[in-house]
Order: C-alpha cells, then structure tokens, then sequence
C-alpha cells in the first residue's frame, strides 16, 4: 500500500473522530466502510487535483455528515421510543392485570369487597388502559380493525376510570360510566384485537378474545345479587388475561426485532 | 407481510435523485460504496457527488426496504478487498427503478412536446413521434 500524503492521512483521521457524531448502532454497521470508502476518495481526489481537493471534499462533507447524523439520530430517537414506550405501556397493562388477579384472590379470600381497597381500585384500571395504549401503538402491524379494537378498548377503560374515581367521590354517573366504559367497550375492543389481528399466533389472537368474554361475564354477574365468589372469579381470570395481554406489545417489538 | 413480488413499484416513485442514481450504478453490476460514489460521479460528470454520509444512510435505507441486498459472491481476488461489502439490486430494486427510468421517460418525452427541449434530434432520443 503506498504511503498516504500527509494532508490526508490528517483528513482521514479528522473524519473517523467525526464519524462519533453518528448513533454507535449505525457506526457498528457502516462506520468501517464509510471510513475506508473516505480514504480511497480522498486519494483519488488528491491525485487528480491536488491537496487544494481536499477543501473541496471537507465543504461537502462538513455538511453531509451534520445533516445525515442528525438524521439517524432522530431515526434511532424515532424506533428505539416507540419499541421502548410499547414495551413500558405493556409492562404497566401487565402489572395492572396483576393488580386485578390480586383483588380477585382477595375478593375470594374475604368473600367481599373490602372498604380498605376501594381507594386503590382505579389503579388497575388506569395501567390497564396504559396497557390498552401500548396495544395500540403496536397493533398497526396487526391491521386496521385491530388498530381500532385496541382504541375502543383505550376508550373503554379510560371512561371506566373515569367512572370508579367518580364513584369514589360519590358523584352520580360513575357506576353507569365504570359499567359501559370497563364492562362493555373495553371488552369488547378487546374482542375485537383478537378476531382481527393479522399474522398473530393463535395463542395471543385466543388471549384478548377470551379476556373481553370473560369481561362480558362478568358485567352479566355484577349484575347478580349474590354473584360476589363468582365476580372474585372472574375478576382473577380477567387479571391473568391481562397479564398475558399487556406483554402483546412486548411480543410484537421481539417479532419486528427478530423480522 | 407483503411479498415483494406483489409490490408495485409505482408506489415508490418518485425516487430522490441520490437513490436512483445508486440504482442505477447498482444495476451494472454489484459494488462496494466507494465504487458507487466513483460511479455516479464519472457518469454525471461530477455534477452529482454523493457524500460517504448520504451513500451509507441511502443504502441503509435500501437495504431495508429489500431494494439492495449484501451480495456473498467475492470479485477477483486480486480486485477483492474484503474489508467492504458488496450490494447488488434485488429484484424489487431492479424493478422500482425500471419504473422510475420509464417515469422520467415520460417526463422527458411531455418536456420535448411542450417545447422545452430544443431540436428534433432530442425529441427522437426521447421517443417522441415525429
């Protein structure tokens, strides 16, 4: 290999420290070939119109790098917040299911309701509908009608937490508002992700359609004077629903990961 | 996921200048980045230079729309540096730029009618009817 004129070995080495400005990711993947392709181009530049070529080069690449690093930074800045908010939204609709099977084991423990947990019962219903919000982000790989089951479903949770905190305060209209918001649109929302999402295993299409059934049941039960063993029940099993349904956007970021 | 061999590749188009012209160099054969940017700017005359930076991000962006793949077939020994990758055009690729190239065909072709390319001999080149 002959021996690099001075200017250039000098370029060539400004230009691999300025290669820092690009996200490592995108570095790992092309920072060697972008550094080797810059060297040949500058000895090719130099021996067809001198070192006063190299200025040239560095007006075109002062400003090629800026703006092409800028761009992958918001790229990555893009894909890794939507793949790691999908993931924290689903994690909290997991914890929230989590939450509900809890109640539901105590609600069989005790036989009832206890006073003491009523403060704390919006809270499952607000990570499930943060759960709901994860769903949606990453259901447009699933399909439109699935896109719009996950809004339905949003939409149904968040009335329903808007419903219990009012029922907490006593104001009227909050079970009316828990009732279709929690016990029927989320439901059926739900439903709605697993009969019309594309290119899902049958397990995660089963796991929302039979969440949203049993939610079903169980406002057909809330319904029922001494329904409470039973709604305790169901309310474990919409849990447990709910834990597998809040690691779908999980699953999906590892399957377009792995894609 | 769509197949790409149902994908029209109309829907692509228009193509930036820098994307086709690197299909373009693509489509005579498989090469490395430095024999892209080497290319484009012979075949232009040098009124296209493609910065390392717009290169990479194109072909990054190529190489995940499934227009470009990296080829394991190594040249001549002699010719080969192993320190790089090859790209070739895929069959997506091949035919998203056909399109482009009959699209700015037909482009040139509507310029000549409306009279703004001069002389017939353009208008020939460009297809038109005499």
């Amino acid at each position: 290999m002959t021996r690099d004129n001075p200017l250039v070995a000098l370029t060539w080495q400004v230009y691999r420290l300025l290669l820092m400005i690009y996200p490592a990711n995108y570095r790992r993947e092309f920072g060697r070939e972008m550094s080797l392709a810059f060297h040949d181009y500058c000895r090719r530049t130099v021996r067809q119109k001198g070192v006063y070529g190299l200025f040239q080069i560095w007006l075109i690449t002062g400003v090629d790098l800026v703006a092409t690093a800028l761009m992958e930074r918001l790229t990555e800045v893009r894909e890794m917040s939507s793949h790691s908010v999908a993931r924290l939204l689903g994690a909290i609709g997991t914890l929230g299911g989590l939450y509900a099977a809890i109640v539901g084991v105590v609600w069989l423990a005790v036989g009832e309701q206890t006073p003491d947990s009523l403060p704390f019962l919006p809270f499952y219903t607000i990570a499930i509908a943060i759960g709901c919000l994860g769903l949606f982000l990453k259901s447009d790989s699933l399909g439109p009608d699935a896109r719009f089951g996950a809004a339905v479903a949003f939409i149904g949770m968040a009335m329903g937490t808007v419903g219990m905190v009012l029922m907490l305060l006593e104001q009227d209209g909050g079970w009316l508002m828990w009732f279709i918001g929690a016990l029927l649109l989320h439901p059926l929302g739900l439903i709605l992700v697993g009969a019309t999402s594309q290119g899902l295993p049958a397990f995660w299409k089963a796991t929302p359609i039979l969440t949203g059934a049993l939610t079903i049941a169980l406002m057909v039960i809330s319904l029922a004077p001494d329904g409470s063993w039973l709604f305790g029940l169901l309310m474990v099993l919409f849990g447990t629903g709910w834990i597998l349904i809040g690691q779908m956007p999980i699953f999906r970021v590892r399957a377009e990961a792995r894609a | 996921m769509t197949s790409t061999a149902n994908q029209d590749p109309n829907d692509f188009l228009p193509l930036s200048p820098y994307v086709f012209h690197i299909l373009m160099a693509l489509a005579r054969g498989e090469k490395h980045g430095y024999a892209i940017m080497v290319d484009v700017e012979e075949r232009t005359d040098g009124r296209l230079v493609l910065g390392t930076g717009t290169l990479y991000s194109a072909i990054k962006r190529l190489l995940k729309a499934g227009w470009i793949e990296e080829s394991d077939e190594r040249p001549d020994p002699a010719l080969d540096d192993e320190r790089r990758r090859y790209y070739r055009l895929t069959e997506l690729g091949l035919r998203v730029a056909r399109a482009e190239a009959n699209r700015l065909s037909r482009t040139v072709h509507l310029a000549a009618q409306s009279g703004l390319l001069s002389g017939m001999a353009v208008l020939r080149r460009a297809g038109a009817p005499s």
